[in-house]
């Protein structure tokens, strides 16, 4: 059923599936009922900004704003449909190699009631963006582990099942390197992007993973690149050049090179969805 | 299912919104698969590389289809490629010239899974060594013979050692005392080479055995994608079988499933050292070198390992190896 679903948005995946065998993959046509009511008859849809003005602090736990870039900062060789020249390559290599060391001390190995999964810090206060398939239902327990391999105690906050968006956070100590948001508004296809995380599930003696790609397709409610994102990717988390998260990981593909990352504006637009109910009365 | 499309595309439309419609339909229709990462676009980028590099390449072909690629390492005509790889059958390399040449295998590494090969090749030069560390996020090409690479990706963990993998033959026996077997795991190696239940080992590479612990003590010198000869009593004959080592699939009985990882090389672990990178390569290009922006091999890819990642040895390990594999031999070992 899921898939089903997710088959209509993602367009021509025909053989989609979820990187990691755990979480609850289904949803019922209730829920989806549910959801449509809730998100989309309950409140204003909107652009991504508009969301994260509305939605954004619910119950203290608060998600920060994007950050917001211009495409025109990045190298001249970053923005060409492909490279044309050596003087290109050396450009995306420079950046990619300074990012990589920018983004990674915020990206950590989740481990969730026995499974592994990725996540990425987006506060200092150590708020953790991830897959919902990851993460589960609220309160449930989690082991982060650094790049350093440093491992600090958690728990999950909640997930939008429809979307895969998932929320956990650090419950100890701080403050916590962090990275920033982005949008989609100034994302096209073909802008080159990294995925980060630990495919096969996290591994002592090897380090973080970076790949690089470039994004297929940008819709509503699916990001594609060709990052070769694998189990145990999911929840991680998918830059753009600057730096920014702009997708999570959530399911890879038939093929190698097309692989699905939750749009970060699912994050804005579903917020309330992610906070749990209970949370959000206590609030309000 | 009609009723959740239906909700599916309402919803879509709610939430859609980008500035301009022309833009949002070109970055929901998606990207030319020419300017993916590894489509023929993007490629062309790097035939400068390839332009320097593709004299110190060699493709390997054994009975005329391509089983590897090699790294030249001699104006001679040496070259080293995954041992693994070269079935049985009449050896040649093709040249960048396009010209097919004699080949022999004059030494193997099995530790590394290296094989030193002599083409009868005129015009090689040997590949450049990079002397710095690999750095994450540098990128690492695959050059062929061709004009622009084989395939490009990133260099996306630190250098590493590679454990090995136990490997199986795929039987199982009636008892730690008896070596009859019971059943044999669907796919695997034993099942292939035609063993049947009922058998009973009797030998593994002349190496009599009785008992399951002196099989297993037997199978931990060999590795996945070695083939061993396995001694065996049916009824009243006795004959010996070629049974390859494989890993069992995880996720259910025979072969690695490819579903998710494609195709993978037979022998994907037990490195001293490795450069993990993305590349998406097919496991018959290995064998050629790795190399970065200047055209100098920062490793030679080893294995394909997995959806997201491929290995390459690095110089420093290759070197040596070529070394060892160059010396006279002092005493031929019995094999």
């Amino acid at each position: 059923m899921r898939d089903e679903k997710l088959n209509m948005a993602g367009g021509d995946a025909n053989d989609r599936r979820r990187p990691a065998g755990f979480g609850g993959g289904t949803s019922s046509l209730a829920l989806l009922l549910c959801c449509l009511v809730v998100c989309g008859l309950g409140r204003q849809p909107g652009i991504a900004a508009e969301a994260a003005k509305s939605s954004s602090d619910t119950n203290g736990i608060a998600l920060p704003r994007p950050t917001r870039v211009s495409r025109e900062s990045l190298p001249a060789g970053l923005l060409r449909p492909a490279p044309e020249s050596i003087a290109d390559l050396r450009a995306i290599e420079a950046s990619v190699k300074v990012l990589v060391k920018k983004v990674s001390p915020a990206t950590v190995a989740v481990e969730v009631g026995g499974a592994t999964g990725s996540g990425v810090i987006i506060s200092s206060n150590g708020l953790v963006l991830t897959a919902a398939h990851v993460a589960g239902g609220p309160d449930r327990k989690v082991t982060f582990t650094f790049p350093d391999g440093k491992r600090v105690r958690g728990e999950t906050v909640g997930s939008d099942e429809n979307s895969d968006a998932g929320l956990m956070r650090i419950t100890e100590g701080g403050p916590w390197p962090f990275v920033p948001l982005g949008e989609l508004e100034t994302a096209k296809v073909g802008d080159w992007v990294l995925a980060l995380g630990h495919p096969g599930g996290f591994d002592s003696r090897r380090s973080l993973v970076v790949r690089l790609g470039r994004l297929l397709r940008i819709r509503g409610d699916s990001l594609q690149s060709d990052c070769t994102i694998s189990p145990g990717d999911s929840g991680g988390p998918l830059f753009d050049m600057h730096g920014r998260v702009i997708g999570i990981h959530t399911t890879i593909s038939g093929s190698m090179s097309e692989n699905f990352h939750v749009p970060i504006t699912k994050f804005y637009s579903e917020w309330d969805e992610i906070i749990p109910a209970a949370k959000v009365e206590e609030g309000t | 299912m009609k009723n959740q499309i239906g909700l599916q595309l309402l919803l879509m439309a709610l939430l859609a919104g980008p500035a301009s419609a022309q833009e949002a339909a070109r970055n929901s229709t998606g990207l030319s698969r020419n300017l993916y990462r590894g489509g023929e676009g993007t490629l062309r980028a790097f035939g400068f590389i390839s332009a320097k590099t593709r004299e110190s390449i060699v493709k390997l072909n054994v009975n005329g289809s391509t089983v590897a690629l090699g790294t030249v390492v001699d104006a001679k005509g040496l070259v080293l490629t995954k041992a693994s790889e070269l079935k049985t059958g009449k050896l040649t390399c093709w040249l960048p010239t396009e010209k097919e040449a004699e080949a022999e295998v004059v030494g193997i590494d099995e530790d590394l899974d290296l094989a030193l090969v002599h083409c009868r090749a005129r015009g090689l030069k040997p590949v450049r060594w990079e002397t710095a560390e690999a750095a994450v996020g540098q990128w690492a090409i695959t050059p062929g013979i061709g004009a622009t690479p084989q395939a490009v990706g990133v260099v996306s963990a630190t250098t590493r050692r590679i454990r090995p993998e136990r490997a199986f033959i795929g039987v199982q026996f009636e008892s730690a005392i008896s070596l009859r077997i019971e059943e044999l795991m669907r796919g695997l190696g034993a099942e292939k080479a035609g063993l049947k239940p009922g058998d009973k080992v009797l030998a593994i590479n002349g190496e009599h055995v009785t008992r399951r612990d002196e099989v297993v003590d037997c199978l931990s010198k060999f590795r996945e994608g070695q083939t061993i000869k396995v001694r065996v009593q049916r009824e009243q004959d006795e004959f010996d079988a070629q049974v390859r080592l494989m890993m069992p699939d995880p996720d259910g009985p025979g072969e690695r499933s490819t579903r998710l990882t494609g195709q993978v090389s037979a022998r994907s672990a037990g490195f001293e050292e490795v450069i993990e990178h993305d590349t998406v390569l097919q496991p018959w290009l290995c064998g050629g070198p790795l190399v970065d922006l200047d055209g100098k091999a920062m490793g030679l890819n080893i294995a394909r390992a997995g959806r997201f990642s491929t290995y390459a040895l690095t110089p420093q390990v290759v070197q040596r190896a070529l070394e060892k594999l160059k010396a006279p031999p002092k005493k031929k070992s019995a094999k």
